[in-house]
């Protein structure tokens, strides 16, 4: 009798437990992208279903390398993408008003971490920790820092598929040139290359901006960034978080008004009059050509320049460049750098998707070692390196360089996080609007900080100060803590 | 009929009854609108009820659903009033409308002007001048952001017409972005006014014109003292349209500048989106919509009048 109920109570206990032993055990399969398809295999016996297709809304720049991989996915597994592209910039409004409408009309996104705190708080962004640990993808690779851009309030929501912390490029052939060398340092004092700090940029960009005519149109110019609406705002920020500071204090009392955050923007100010003067339209579709065209001698902006400025056919400067650490300031006899995550896309998944694991399982397949090497490595690619295992890629140097990758994966030590926390994209859009207004002239830099901190309270007391903080809190930790990379 | 009979109903009787009510004009006109305007109003009014709604809550996409958000009256509007960059938005967008619509009636006319009589390929030309309208804002706003960067095609031309290079920073200079956006809107939409004063053109009554001809008349003369009052209800028209279309002005400015620089092309369609969609701060985007709306509706009122003051006078005058 006793042995009886013994052996029945071992198979309850069994029974009982096996989905958890399952769960804990995940899918089977040796990485992550082969796992990815197990999982959408099993996902789609156990409904079923023979084919599926997803819908999908991405930003229109990342179809071209995404298409195969995705076309691959399906051809494994029967699951499909319907994609719609919209404007890069234009992501949030969609996604929230598909908040909103709850109408489950794409079952995942490509979206930039901004967004991410109002969506999830918006119900739209699904937390996916169920599926992660039942998938296993491969977040141990990912640079340190990366993985956080996708977690909110202890969650995951995103999944990482895109390092976008800034490199600077500069023109090595034209900072190799002897005679060019020796007129810098007798200018400047110190060997043309690679700055340390924004001034020694602000000094190359003064020195190699080429205007032999005098028509106030160079035939070189000296550096380039972004200073367009909807962008210019990242560029200041990685130079205010140089200057060792932080946007906000404990209390979420605004900090960029003070003299590190004035100092930032006249020297941000300063930099522009040696960029095109077209700058402040632009962004990545004018700024790449114009940069590869052999018309810049310097460049701060998205990894994915180096596809661009490599290209074989494309580029007039293939194999010219050189790729750089962040240059930053020295502030109490410390240099700090702080390369911006100044986009970085994620995979979210929606809460509304009718099926939101099979398109967890293209998220997981998407941001895998293998097949994330090969989005990045594509020859029309904007998708940038943010794994370890992406430095010793072959394909990967193969199309953005050794040098670029070992600089880049450096710069992402010192990566520091946008603004994430709710309203995000509010507190930001003040911020560049105030911005340009700096750089246009219509305001001081002491006006445009002080006009921006005052309406970052404004916004701070709308969504409730308590709550804030609680996010800033949470964000803080993503701040890097080391000065300059190893 | 024999004695006694019960008389037979009269027919003008029956016809005073309801038939004889939808016989007569005043109602029966107005029974083909009657499908139209119950769909019309069965679609619009209950968004229009919530717009209004929504106005009088405090709500964030981002707080829960909107049914259990605080109403808070009429504080949304007092947001509203005191949000200065939605007043600029507000002011910057009338007078886009104010440079745009005047260039495009202009235009229009003049254009319908030089098509108005036969001539050898008439067709073709006006098919030419109507294209701009069918293609879809968002592209006209794409392909202009390439054309008009500094150093590209448009700037280009500009340079070989002027015989120096021209550098305007179209979508970067405060004072030349807004001009841009403005150039956008009156490229495309000529189209609609020049086939609006096409159409009065060949609508106009012939008889006037034949007596001021009989009379002496110049060209001159027939054209200003007759053509032109006779077609003063079509510019009204056309006045009204192109007016409330260029007040909602977005794809331009969005497409071309994202707003700026600064927010030198930020119009009020473009803030009540980032307010409503981007900001999540949907209550407020209502109640400065419905600030727009007043503001708009006030305007297309006075047009309203004019355009039936005019018909009036030239219905006292016998011309129509």
């Amino acid at each position: 009798m006793n042995q009886r109920f013994t052996t029945l109570a071992v198979l309850t206990l069994a029974l009982c437990l096996s989905p958890v032993v399952a769960a804990a055990q995940g899918v089977p399969g040796k990485t992550a992208d082969e796992r990815a398809i197990n999982g959408a295999k099993a996902y789609m016996k156990a409904k079923g279903l023979t084919s599926l297709k997803l819908n999908m809304m991405m930003p229109s720049i990342f179809t071209a390398g995404s298409t195969g991989e995705m076309a691959a996915f399906e051809k494994e597994t029967g699951i499909g993408v319907n994609y719609f592209e919209v404007g890069i910039l234009q992501i949030q409004a969609k996604a929230m008003s598909e908040a909103v409408a709850k109408s489950g009309s794409f079952d995942f996104w490509i979206g930039d971490p901004i967004s991410l705190p109002d969506l999830v708080e918006a119900g739209l962004a699904r937390p996916i920790d169920d599926l992660v640990a039942k998938g296993k993808p491969d977040f141990d690779d990912v640079v340190a820092g990366f993985v956080e851009q996708g977690r909110y309030k202890g969650k995951t929501y995103g999944m990482f598929g895109d390092g976008d912390n800034f490199i600077l490029v500069i023109r090595r052939d034209l900072a190799d040139k002897p005679e060019e060398r020796q007129k810098f340092k007798a200018k400047y004092g110190w060997e043309p290359g690679c700055p340390d700090t924004y001034q020694q940029w602000a000094q190359l960009a003064e020195f190699y901006t080429r205007d032999p005519k005098g028509t106030g149109v160079p035939e070189l110019y000296g550096a380039m960034g972004y200073r367009a609406r909807g962008w210019g705002w990242r560029w200041w920020l990685q130079q205010f978080y140089a200057k060792g500071a932080l946007p906000f204090d404990d209390g979420l009392k605004p900090l960029i008004a003070g003299s590190q955050g004035v100092e930032a923007l006249k020297d941000y100010i300063a930099l522009t009059k040696y960029m095109p003067k077209d700058i402040l339209g632009w962004a990545t579709p004018q700024a790449y050509p114009f940069y590869a065209g052999g018309n810049a001698f310097s460049i701060m902006t998205y990894p994915s320049i180096a596809i661009a400025a490599e290209h074989p056919e494309k580029s007039k400067i293939a194999g010219k460049n050189h790729y750089c650490l962040v240059p930053g300031y020295v502030v109490n006899g410390k240099l700090i750098r702080r390369s911006l995550q100044g986009f970085g896309n994620l995979f979210y998944v929606s809460n509304y998707s009718k099926h939101p694991e099979a398109a967890y399982w293209l998220a997981q397949y998407m941001t895998s070692k293998e097949v994330s090497a090969r989005l990045v490595a594509g020859p029309s690619s904007v998708w940038d390196p943010y794994m370890k295992s992406h430095l010793t890629d072959p394909r990967v140097i193969k199309a953005r360089t050794k040098e670029m990758l070992e600089v880049h994966l450096k710069n992402a030590q010192v990566a520091a996080p946008m603004i994430l926390i709710q309203g995000a994209v509010e507190y930001n859009d003040v911020l560049d609007q105030n911005i340009q207004e700096a750089l246009l002239g219509k305001i001081t830099p002491e006006d445009a900080l002080k006009t921006t901190a005052a309406a970052w309270e404004k916004i701070t007391n709308q969504l409730g100060r308590k709550q804030q903080i609680e996010g800033w809190k949470a964000l803080k930790k993503a701040y890097p803590t080391k000065n300059v990379p190893d | 009929m024999r004695a006694g009979d019960p008389p037979a109903p009269d027919r003008r009787a029956v016809r005073r009854g309801v038939l004889g009510r939808l016989e007569r004009e005043r109602v029966f006109k107005w029974i083909p609108f009657v499908p139209v305007q119950t769909l019309f109003v069965a679609l619009l009014l209950p968004n229009f009820l919530l717009l209004v709604y929504l106005s009088l809550l405090s709500w964030r996409i981002t707080r829960g659903a909107w049914w259990n958000a605080p109403f808070t009256g009429l504080d949304a509007f007092m947001v509203a009033i005191g949000d200065e960059r939605f007043l600029w938005a507000l002011a910057r967008t009338f007078l886009f409308a104010a440079a745009a619509v005047p260039l495009e009636l202009g235009l229009g006319f003049g254009l319908a002007l030089l098509c108005r009589s036969p001539f050898r390929g008439r067709r073709v030309y006006s098919t030419i001048l109507l294209l701009p309208m069918m293609i879809v804002p968002a592209v006209v706003g794409y392909d202009l952001s390439m054309l008009l960067i500094d150093q590209g095609p448009f700037n280009q031309i500009l340079s070989v017409l002027a015989g120096r290079a021209i550098t305007v920073r179209w979508l970067s200079d405060y004072t030349a972005a807004p001009l841009a956006v403005i150039g956008a809107d009156v490229w495309q939409w000529t189209s609609l006014t020049f086939l609006i004063f096409l159409s009065g053109f060949a609508g106009l009554p012939q008889d006037p014109i034949r007596a001021a001809r009989v009379m002496g008349a110049t060209r001159w003369q027939v054209f200003r003292y007759v053509e032109l009052p006779l077609l003063k209800p079509v510019i009204a028209i056309a006045v009204v349209l192109r007016s409330m279309e260029a007040l909602k002005i977005f794809d331009y400015p969005m497409l071309l500048t994202q707003g700026g620089p600064g927010n030198a092309t930020e119009t009020v369609a473009v803030y009540l989106w980032r307010v409503g969609w981007e900001f999540a701060r949907v209550s407020h985007a209502a109640a400065m919509s419905l600030i727009l709306l007043v503001a708009v509706a006030v305007y297309v009122f006075i047009a309203i009048r004019v355009l039936r003051r005019e018909r009036r006078r030239l219905a006292a005058e016998g011309i129509a």
